[in-house]
């Protein structure tokens, strides 16, 4: 609650702490399945906080905006704008052109998108498709609303038929 | 005014559009429905989610493992635009 006795939507420092701990981590692999030597890119702490803060915002301009406190946002909506922020803010820069390849260009979406997957939505999704998904946020057209409703149509997918 | 008159389907006479919406008030009734409208509830949407930061932030903290194959996914990158 806070002053007001309303319900409180911000994140707790715990949760960010655990995301942005996270985040280093899928980054370090993900660098290293991408062939990326890890001396050669340099995340920014500022801002990886500031694409948190966007996100934690956005969240609770959604509560407010659906005054929806009964129904409350499901996991796939927080995914969706978490992902969403994580792909673009400017928070992985690759120092050395030695240390490029073809695909490296979208190590920082999926990095965002192997964090949300693993923290937020807790599920698995085949890994072409996820690709696809970190090319669309690179090179192409995508917002929050929309990687969401793909991340619900994977939790649908994921279900066992009749549930 | 607003286009070739029409015909009017009570007073059977030719009107132009506008003519027959203001006619009986029909206008100023709408607006009044429309404006009334912008003042109800907003629908609520039907999500089973987090209710609070809070419940949020304990669903986040809750260690589920790994779940994408970041290798596997290593790999398709390579497959799709080479080493």
């Amino acid at each position: 609650m806070n002053d007001q006795g309303d319900v409180s939507f911000a994140l707790s420092d715990r949760a960010k702490e655990a995301i942005t701990r996270k985040y280093y981590l899928t980054a370090g692999k993900v660098a290293e399945t991408f062939g990326v030597d890890l001396r050669a890119i340099r995340i920014s702490g500022s801002e990886l906080a500031r694409a948190l803060a966007e996100a934690e915002f956005d969240y609770k301009a959604m509560m407010r905006r659906r005054q929806s406190e009964a129904t409350g946002l499901s996991a796939s909506k927080f995914a969706g704008m978490l992902a969403f922020r994580l792909a673009r803010f400017k928070i992985v820069h690759i120092v050395s052109d030695h240390a490029e390849t073809k695909h490296c260009f979208l190590l920082q979406e999926a990095i965002a998108l192997v964090l949300v997957f693993n923290m937020a939505l807790k599920m698995n999704a085949p890994v072409k498709q996820v690709l696809e998904l970190a090319y669309q946020l690179a090179r192409r057209h995508a917002n929050q609303e929309t990687l969401a409703l793909c991340f619900d149509a994977f939790k649908l997918a994921s279900r066992p038929t009749g549930a | 005014m607003c286009g070739s008159p029409l015909l009017n389907p009570t007073t059977k006479r030719l009107m132009t559009l506008d003519q027959i919406l203001t006619e009986q008030g029909l206008l100023d009734r709408t607006v009044r429905e429309v404006v009334a409208m912008t003042k109800a509830p907003a629908p609520v949407q039907a999500n089973d989610g987090f209710k609070s930061g809070a419940e949020l932030s304990d669903y986040l903290l809750q260690d589920g493992g790994e779940f994408i194959d970041v290798d596997a996914l290593g790999k398709a990158a390579r497959e799709a635009f080479g080493e």
